[in-house]
Parts: C-alpha cells; structure tokens; sequence
C-alpha cells in the first residue's frame, strides 16, 4: 500500500449518514459489489466551492440505482446535502466527487443475494486544473477501442454501472500502451459512440455533429455542450456518424465532468485542428462552471 | 447455512499471502475494483475435503485476469496450493472456496496501469441441500430481461464482475415472477445459459447444447459432455433457438455451484426430468466423490 493510495487521502468520507476519517473507511472483502459488479457512481465537479449540476448528478445517481434495482435508502435532497457538507468539511474549492453506491455484504455471497446491505459514500478528492487552454489545444490522440458498447438489449447503458467500464479499462490500456491517449469506441452496429469516459463531437461546416446516445450515456456535460452551442447560434446535430466520415469533420472534441472539453487532434489516420468552435466552447464551459 | 452475514464468519481468509482473519479481511471502499468492475473470480467445489477440477479453476483465474489486463502476482501452483491450505485451515469437507483477484486503490479513474493487483481466497460451507428426489422435480426459467452481449462488446470468455449486472438483474426479475432463475439468449436470440449456469437439453436420448461463443464455456459444461460422451450419449453443440423448446425432452442447468440441476419449466414450456438427466447426476456424483 503505497503513500499516494486512495486508502489514505486526508479528511473524510460520508459513509451512510456519517462522516468517517478517510483511511478507516473499509469494506468486507465478501462485498456483493466487488465481486458481482454491483454498484453504480456518478463524477461530480466542484469549482470555486460550488458543486457543478449537483442535482443532475444526483438524479441521474438515483435513477443508476433504480435500474440495478437498488433502493438507496436517502432521499436525493440528502444526497446532495451530503455533498455540500463533504465539500465544506474537506475545505476544498476545487475537487472532483465521487458517490457510490453499492449492494455490500449480506448472509449469501450469491448472484441475487436477498439482503445484501445498501450503502452510499461521498469521497471526494482536489482536482486542480492540469493544463491551459494552449495546451489543450494542441488536442489528444485516440485510436480505435478494443471493444465495442454493448447493445441496449444486453446492457443496462442508461445506469452509470462499475460494470459497463470492464472494457472500457482494457481498450485504455491497450491504447495506452499503443501510445495514445485514449480510445473511441464503435457502437455494436459499428457507428461512432464515444472515447471510454468521455462523450465525443465533431465539428464541419461550423455545425456540431455528435452520435446518437442510444447505447452509451447520455453525458451531463455532453448535455450542457449541447445547449451551449445553441445558445451560441452553433447548430447541433445529433445522428447516427459512421467511422468512413471521419475525414470529413474540421475539429473534434471530448466532453464529460473530467475531461470538461477536451480537444482532439488524431483518431488513428484521421487528423483535426482544434479550432474556433472547440475553443469557444471551451471556453463558454470554463465560465458556466466558474473556472478560474 | 448460517444466519451470519458474510463478514462475520468464523476462521480465516487467504488474502495476498497471508491467513487474515476472517472479519479483517478487507478492502478500502475506494478501490478500482468496486468503482470500475476490475475484478474476476472463480467458484470451486471441495467434496470430503478434495477440491473437485482445482487446477483448471486456477487456469481459468489466470486467464480471467489476463484478459482484464491484471497480473497476478503468484504462480497457479501457489494459488493452487493456496487453495488447498485454506481449505485445511477452515477445517471444513464439504465447502465452496472463492478465489478473488482484484485491482487496488491506487489509481481512480478508468486507466488503472499502477494499481496493485490483489487475491483472496475464501471458503466457507456447502452441504448438500436437496436428495435426487426433490432435485429431480426440477426448478422453474422464465425469460430473462436482458440478453448475453455480442463477443466484440464483452470479454466473454473471463469470469468477471462486470458481466454479472444483468445475471443478477434477470434473476432479480425471474424471482419477482415466481421463477428461480433466467434463461438468458444471445446477442442474435439463440439459447444462451442461465444467469450462472448452462443449459443443456435431451431430444430422443441426444443432448443438446449451446455453443459458447458468446459466454463462458463453464468447468461443469465440459465436465458433462464427458461424462455424456462415456456413456455413449451423443452431444450437440450448436446454436438452438427459443422456437425449438416444445421439441425437448428433458433439460437441465450445470454449474460449480448447482451441480446438474433439472429444469422442469421454461416459461409455458414443461420437460419431465428423467432418465438421461438422472444418469448424468449419479455420473457427475461419482466423479467429483
């Protein structure tokens, strides 16, 4: 266990209505999740002391939850109470949060256990900016994904579920180790869906184009882009985008609560120029959250 | 079994090396492993204190976790061994034994390169529940909710933590409607397995299978087409689609866990479990002791 772990980060976590010093927060090893996948999360931002869409978060945390047929035994208005009071008793301005949820430990360890205990945490952890707008721009190479998103009818791809990232992990390792720095995966019926934790656009003739979200989540921020770009008069078009396009886009670009916007210069043989759309964009996301 | 919950059993848990005690036996709730589903695992059997098919288990562990990128830091040799020192220290004949491997706490997001890779091994009790009598009887599919995914969307062929949500969230479903598990289909509509176990089928005195092209080709699986092949019944692996159940005989589900356990409804479908699924029981019996 080394120093940086996230066994032992200072402060505390929220662990079922309470708050508990972060390194003795301990799970059974026999917990339902880790063994059988499940639990579900969400990636809350906070900027300036301010927690970005918290309740977005925290719907979407709750209807996660529904899908995976858990009842998280809080109220959502205490949900993001909790996330308030973490924020302010960690003392942090600028931090990424993490709730999670998860069926723990009951008296079976078996595929449907019958009472399996519900827990929730709220950990969160600073989360300063790593690059300037400058080097953004210069943009992140992606190259195809390993694995495609599964189809609707054999994943529940509306729940932000640990167990939809098992090929997620593997496809960015494999592109890492290929020397990218992420990947972009096909839908099951070989269409363009998006990068392992990050929703994708492009951008051609001065209008955004971005697939579809009808097998892979339907990202808040990819939302909050969306509404961006009309607010700026940017037309946005929302379809089906086949790999053999991807010449024919000017920029590209990735969103999501981590990568906010992230700038794309290369998918494997197709090259884009960050440019003024991406960057106004960027930008417009940089003063809705608050960023300093 | 008992009324503990599962973090407050007696003994002892094999975790990284180490005999821990039981209820000390845990992980930090920040952990890629219960964050992002990094984790595989495996089920054995030990019937009058030997572990039934230990090494092809172990063999399968390691491929799990290759597959998911992790490398386990012992040799199959020393988790076997493992195995069979926890089992002697638990003191227990009749048990199901856990192996777990799973990525650490020390990288958060969805690239987990420098986490450390972990491995526990649990067993606890496992007595016989029913005699052939009530097991012959059969248990009672419905249709699961969600489907098995396509090969190039899932990593099949490991026994991991992530591909268990929709096994867990059919059986949910199946329970709620009276049923005690799901018979799940494929990503095209064929037959596919139960939530944790194969199907197999009996059509005049043949047997009848999926092809495992889309999940895990189970230890159990292959170990009853063996057993089937010596006793000179024939075996079909193939794709068998949902319209051919009125056409079957007999069927039953194989698995670590439930052994060959008759199936006497599918839905409005009925099969008689009889002679053929009763020879294979008393076979599968046998050979494991």
């Amino acid at each position: 266990m080394s120093l940086s772990s996230f066994e032992n980060k200072p402060g505390y976590i929220w662990l079922n209505g309470q708050f508990i010093p972060w390194a003795d927060n301990y799970e059974h090893l026999l917990s339902h999740a880790l063994h059988y996948g499940s639990s579900v999360f969400e990636g809350d931002r906070a900027y300036n002391g301010k927690i970005f869409e918290l309740e977005q978060h925290t719907s979407r945390l709750f209807e996660s939850a529904r899908i995976l047929d858990i009842k998280i035994p809080y109220s959502e208005d205490e949900i993001n109470q909790a996330c308030i009071d973490t924020l302010k008793k960690q003392g942090f301005t600028d931090a990424y949060i993490r709730p999670y949820v998860w069926r723990g430990v009951g008296s079976s360890l078996t595929i449907a256990p019958r009472d399996a205990k519900i827990n929730v945490l709220i950990a969160m952890w600073e989360w300063p900016s790593y690059y300037n707008e400058e080097e953004l721009m210069q943009g992140i190479k992606l190259c195809f994904a390993e694995y495609k998103r599964p189809a609707p009818d054999t994943a529940p791809y509306k729940a932000k579920a640990a167990g939809l990232y098992v090929i997620c992990t593997i496809s960015k390792h494999k592109a890492e180790a290929k020397g990218y720095s992420d990947a972009l995966m096909l839908d099951y019926q070989g269409n363009v869906a998006e990068a392992t934790s990050a929703n994708i656009f492009f951008v051609k003739n001065g209008e955004l184009h971005t697939p579809k979200a009808d097998s892979f989540l339907n990202g808040i921020t990819r939302r909050t882009i969306m509404k961006l770009a009309e607010q700026h008069g940017i037309k946005v078009v929302e379809r089906q985008i086949k790999p053999s396009e991807l010449d024919d886009f000017d920029e590209c670009f990735l969103t999501g609560t981590a990568a906010e916007v992230t700038p794309v210069s290369v998918i494997e043989n197709h090259t884009y120029k960050p440019a003024q759309v991406t960057l106004k964009l960027m930008q417009a996301y940089y003063e809705l959250v608050g960023k300093s | 079994m008992t009324n503990l919950t599962f973090d407050k059993l007696p003994g002892y848990i094999w975790m990284n090396g180490q005999f821990i005690n039981w209820s000390d036996a845990k992980v930090h709730v920040i952990n890629h492993a219960m964050h992002y589903a990094s984790s595989v695992f495996e089920g054995n059997r030990a019937y009058n204190g030997k572990i039934f098919k230990l090494e092809q288990h172990t063999e399968r562990l390691f491929k799990s976790a290759e597959i998911l990128d992790m490398e386990i830091p012992h040799s199959v040799a020393e988790i076997n061994q493992a195995c069979v020192d926890i089992l002697a220290k638990q003191g227990l004949k009749s048990a199901y034994l856990r192996p777990i491997v799973w990525r650490g706490s020390e990288q958060m997001g969805i690239s987990a390169q420098n986490t450390t890779i972990n491995v526990a091994i649990a067993v606890w009790e496992w007595p016989s529940y029913f005699s052939l009598a009530d097991t012959m009887k059969g248990i009672r599919l419905t249709a699961a909710k969600y489907r098995r995914p396509a090969p190039d969307t899932a990593p099949f062929r490991a026994k991991a933590a992530g591909l268990y949500m929709i096994c867990t969230l059919s059986k949910h479903a199946a329970e709620a409607k009276g049923y005690n598990d799901a018979l799940m289909l494929d990503h095209q509509g064929n037959i596919a397995e139960s939530t944790g176990s194969n199907i197999f089928f009996v059509k005049n005195g043949e047997l009848h299978t999926p092809d495992p092209t889309s999940f895990l080709d189970g230890i159990t699986r292959q170990t009853v087409i063996q057993l089937a092949q010596q006793a000179g019944i024939k075996v079909v692996v193939r794709d068998i689609s949902p319209s051919e159940l009125p056409s079957f005989d007999e069927c039953f589900l194989c698995g670590t866990a439930m052994e060959i356990m008759p199936v006497a409804e599918i839905d409005e479908h009925r099969f008689t479990p009889a002679g053929i699924t009763q020879q294979l029981i008393e076979a599968y019996i046998q050979l494991h002791g």
